[in-house]
């Protein structure tokens, strides 16, 4: 039955100040920019080392078990433990090189998960643009900016 | 016989330090105790006696007997008996009383050497326990002061590394500041948008169907094929024709404005329905709505 069938239908209609339009659509390409520039790691210092006093402690504690005859005796209580590195004065523990490792086994053991997901962002070293292209993305999101838009 | 170092402590280093000297006195302790415990060492204290008073003691009884022999010896001479049976007997006697007086001699020396000997190993014996106690408070008290100061140093090197911990926790934020600060200047223009009292249009267009006219309610509208005109057929319910239409100039004088071009020709529904089409004032016939969509309900639904 024409005439919109036994229930009818409606449509709405709702126009926007031509400089909101304009700010949304140059906010979407600002996100589609700010979504490529992918996962940014932290370098710095994740956890404090022990510090001198900790380490005297320990170094006691060795010296007691060394004057009674048990076992750790002489033990500074640093063995088995990684060097601490020295970041701007402050002595501590990064975990980027466990990060960087885990990446990089990803990469080796499983480069097609790994390329997929490294193609959605830009070179993180030279800025370039992503591998990965969405040509259904609207010319209107897309900026020239940061070096890695389209 | 002194307690040996178990072989653990044999092991053990010498270490200088309060560690160290609290080892040593432990270690003292447990040799004194067991020196102790293993009873007086009488032997030491015996040794003197034996060779030194028994001996000089007896030397004294042997000259005092021969002194006594050779007195009778020469009383002997001067009764012209020396050599005969009675100063033979006489020599014997003499002897035999100067070596039991030897016997006993020796033997109470010997009885009074083990009193003295014991009693100087008894205290001997105090002595050491007593040291063994002392050396073992000693080491109990070295290993305190120890285990006080490695605690102490322990809790100000947690309190300095937590102090630092909580420099690289603020690090740690001020570098999440920087890599959020894109998504977080994004944000800005949303919100800004989000809050912004900007005017809007908004322009609704509706096309009514069946039951938007069925639902009109109980006022009978106009449906006289006599206002109406471009009148197209679009379907029936039950035998009841449907159709769409333009009013004609009488038909937009007569029907109320809001009515839709949609619905029944009411003089083909007054044959079948007749008590839904009534005539109005103005002489048009008029269909009532809602009746008819009391009679089609159940077979449009």
């Amino acid at each position: 039955m024409s005439g919109g069938g036994k229930g009818g239908s409606q449509t709405s209609e709702v126009k926007i100040p031509q400089f909101v339009e304009d700010a949304s659509k140059a906010n979407l390409a600002r996100a589609n920019d700010i979504s490529q520039i992918g996962y940014t790691p932290y370098f710095g210092p994740d956890v404090a080392a022990f510090n001198p006093m900790q380490q005297a402690a320990f170094g006691n504690t060795g010296q007691a078990a060394g004057a009674f005859g048990l076992q750790g005796g002489g033990m500074t209580g640093m063995e088995g433990m990684p060097q601490a590195q020295d970041f701007n004065g402050m002595m501590g523990y990064s975990s980027a090189p466990i990060y960087q490792g885990a990446v990089d086994q990803l990469q080796q053991q499983r480069p097609g998960q790994f390329n997929a997901m490294a193609d959605q962002f830009i070179n993180p070293q030279t800025g370039a643009a992503p591998n990965a292209q969405y040509d259904n993305l609207p010319e209107s999101s897309r900026s020239s900016g940061m070096g890695g838009g389209k | 016989m002194a307690g040996g170092a178990n072989p653990q402590q044999t092991q053990a280093p010498q270490q200088s330090g309060v560690y160290g000297q609290s080892a040593g006195a432990y270690n003292a302790a447990l040799g004194g105790t067991a020196a102790a415990a293993a009873g007086p060492n009488i032997g030491a204290f015996m040794n003197p006696y034996t060779s030194q008073v028994t001996d000089n003691t007896l030397n004294s009884l042997e000259r005092q007997r021969q002194m006594a022999t050779n007195t009778m010896g020469a009383q002997a001479t001067q009764a012209g008996a020396f050599g005969g049976s009675r100063h033979g007997v006489a020599d014997s006697l003499t002897n035999e009383a100067f070596a039991r007086q030897g016997a006993d001699t020796f033997g109470q020396l010997q009885q009074q050497g083990f009193n003295t000997a014991l009693g100087g190993a008894q205290n001997q014996q105090n002595i050491g326990l007593q040291a063994a106690g002392q050396m073992g408070n000693l080491s109990n008290m070295g290993f305190g002061f120890g285990q006080q100061i490695g605690q102490q140093q322990a809790q100000q090197g947690q309190q300095q590394q937590a102090l630092m911990q909580g420099l690289i926790d603020a690090g740690k934020q001020q570098y999440a500041g920087f890599a959020g600060a894109p998504e977080q200047a994004l944000n800005l223009p949303l919100q800004a948008l989000g809050g912004a009292q900007f005017g809007k249009s908004e322009t609704q267009t509706k096309k009514p169907g069946l039951f938007d006219y069925l639902s009109l309610g109980a006022t009978a509208f106009a449906s006289d094929p006599r206002l109406k005109e471009n009148i197209q057929h679009v379907g029936d319910i039950d035998g009841v024709r449907f159709y769409n239409w333009d009013w004609n100039e009488e038909g937009k004088r007569v029907a109320d404005v809001s009515q839709a071009t949609f619905g029944v020709m009411a003089d083909e529904l007054q044959k079948t329905h007749p008590q839904l089409v009534t005539t109005g004032a103005d002489g048009y016939l008029r269909v009532n709505y809602a009746g008819l969509k009391g009679e089609l309900l159940g077979k449009v639904q």
